[in-house]
């Protein structure tokens, strides 16, 4: 039992936090009994400077993100930052509530990106003081009663857990940047290369940026390199991490190329709080948006630092395709649709390639075939030339459909995460290919396609996947359409008229999902059924 | 350690590193060498 007096609509929130599955956060009504009101918060934030504190989110937001996650390094983390930027009394309660698990998180990225909106529009202006790190402690706890109450506005569980998933999925993409940069750079850019259509998206970048992309790419790695493996506090004190971004640039021979390069990347103060303030703020959004847009902040003194690491990441490894899609967005030619269905046609032969490679020399008895070779092996009825799947692994008793997808949820959903929006977007664009991947399962099993070597009767079990470019929230809420949408798993004549094989739940996979399995099927041999019987929730078929 | 090989080294964090990315990602470091050309020692910094 608590010994401070808690609202009971706060517990009723923590409780529904808790059935959603996400991470609850200690508030300021946890250690004080109560909440700040705005102007209260903008008041202690107007005591600091907006540069002092915008270091100090900096540091913690490169911290977070280059200590490796672990539950138990990760609580030590979270208490360690409490002694770091609360007072001591302060420090205890957060510590307490932390240790014995009545809470899960202090300090987050989306807390921070709160924090530094809140520092540009009412820090102070000038050179940061010594003593601007003293009200972050209460600033950080203050926002996370705000953002739990925004979170679980909704008072149906359910609309909370779709709202929380996709606004958490439109802050963060929550992938590997080391793993989307070399992907997107082959889509863009090396596929992109000699293709009819894709080989002006070299052209278009450059219109739409003045900066060709290669180098917009290059001075990403650039940036981040000056932040990457800092993974304590003492290393970021330093003067080298306030001047790691322009003790690199000045280096670099071609300044007009670096001033280029930095207005795409980076903003003053000013540029953001006009960016923060109406007409220009969006009513719908905090302002997030300009920051994934611009993740470096230029602070008075010629020191640049990422307001956000994970959102540098994303900027760095996907910036080129949004700015790639934003210009073709406002070509009135419809060439938004042209582009989006290039990367799809790439993300297809990149993804098949890498089945290929995977399947072709490894040491298991799996083989992929892509459709080229489904269509050549196929006698399907007049008028369908098309297979209603893009790719078949075929193992000794089981096959796994592969229906590939470039969709994506609307960055206005992602930001507003309004549940009826997200149905109407589902239905469109994701459902659909569910039901292509329940056509398959059928048209196969009655013979209209086929794949070198396939003996439906040898067929035990059959596994739909659901291949993606870009995440797919995944909570129970939010596969819900999904799942209603799909062929009833269980036992199905496949080939014969008895009930022979075992139909699964189609599965969705990312694209980072499938370049971690290449290395680890081709060295092991593993098979992919195995891996994915073993994710949790997932029964052994009988 | 060069920018180039701390670079290789992110890439390679895992144990079974994915060798196609790496691929790509020697591809793009090395035009990274090429389009962000270092100052030499004699030339001032801005």
């Amino acid at each position: 039992m608590s010994d401070l007096w808690i609202p009971p609509d706060y517990i009723r929130r923590q409780q529904i936090s808790r059935q959603i599955g996400v991470l609850t956060t200690v508030t300021w009504s946890d250690v004080a009994g109560s909440v700040l009101t705005d102007t209260e918060l903008q008041s202690i934030v107007g005591a600091a400077t907006a540069g002092g504190l915008l270091r100090v989110i900096s540091l913690i937001s490169t911290l977070l993100t280059n200590v490796g996650w672990s539950p138990y390094a990760h609580r030590d983390q979270q208490c360690a930052a409490a002694r770091e930027l609360c007072s001591a009394d302060v420090a205890g309660t957060v510590e307490q509530l932390l240790v014995t698990q009545r809470r899960d998180v202090f300090v987050h990225h989306a807390q921070l990106l709160a924090a530094a909106r809140l520092a540009i529009l009412y820090g102070q202006p000038g050179s940061a003081r010594p003593s601007d790190g003293d009200v972050i402690g209460k600033v950080l706890l203050a926002i996370n009663d705000s953002l739990q109450r925004e979170e679980l506005e909704q008072a149906d569980p359910h609309a909370s857990a779709i709202m929380v998933s996709l606004r958490g999925l439109g802050l963060f993409r929550n992938e590997q940047w080391r793993y989307l940069m070399p992907r997107y750079f082959d889509l863009l850019v090396t596929r992109a290369r000699n293709h009819p259509i894709g080989k002006d998206f070299a052209p278009a970048f450059y219109s739409a940026t003045g900066v060709e992309m290669e180098a917009y790419i290059c001075f990403a790695l650039l940036y981040l390199s000056a932040f990457q493996g800092i993974t304590e506090a003492r290393q970021l004190e330093s003067r080298a991490f306030l001047d790691a971004i322009d003790g690199i640039v000045r280096q670099v021979r071609d300044q007009d190329l670096v001033r280029r390069c930095q207005a795409l990347f980076s903003d003053d103060l000013e540029g953001f709080r006009n960016a923060f303030t109406p007409p220009n703020a969006s009513t719908r959004t905090p302002g997030h948006h300009r920051f994934q847009e611009r993740p470096l902040v230029r602070l008075p003194g010629g020191v640049t630092l990422p307001i956000s690491l994970p959102l540098l990441h994303e900027k760095a490894s996907m910036g080129a395709y949004w700015l790639l899609h934003e210009h073709y967005r406002c070509d009135p030619t419809k060439g938004i649709r042209k582009f989006t269905s290039t990367v799809g046609k790439f993300f297809q032969d990149y993804l098949s390639d890498l089945l290929k490679r995977t399947y072709a020399a490894g040491p298991g008895d799996e083989r992929y075939y892509d459709e080229a070779s489904i269509k050549a092996s196929s006698h399907p009825p007049r008028g369908r030339n098309e297979p209603p799947f893009d790719g078949i692994i075929l193992g000794n008793d089981s096959i796994i459909l592969i229906e590939m997808g470039t969709a994506a949820l609307t960055a206005d959903l992602l930001r507003t995460g309004d549940p009826a929006e997200f149905s109407r977007q589902v239905n469109a664009k994701v459902v659909k290919k569910i039901e292509q991947l329940n056509k398959a399962f059928n048209e196969i099993g009655q013979g209209f396609w086929r794949a070198p070597g396939l003996e439906l009767r040898r067929i035990s079990h059959i596994y739909p996947v659901l291949a993606l470019l870009h995440p797919y929230p995944l909570t129970s809420a939010t596969w819900q359409p999904l799942r209603s949408a799909a062929q009833e798993p269980g036992m199905y004549p496949f080939g014969g008229d008895i009930l022979s094989a075992h139909l699964h739940w189609p599965q969705l996979i990312a694209a980072e999902e499938w370049e971690m399995l290449e290395p680890l099927v081709l060295d092991t041999g593993l098979s992919l059924p195995q891996v994915r019987l073993k994710r949790p929730g997932q029964k052994k078929p009988s | 350690m060069s920018m180039k090989n701390y670079l290789l080294t992110v890439m390679q964090m895992e144990e079974l590193p994915n060798q196609h990315m790496l691929g790509l990602f020697q591809e793009l470091v090395t035009r990274f060498t090429e389009v962000i050309q270092e100052k030499s020692a004699d030339e001032p910094m801005s």
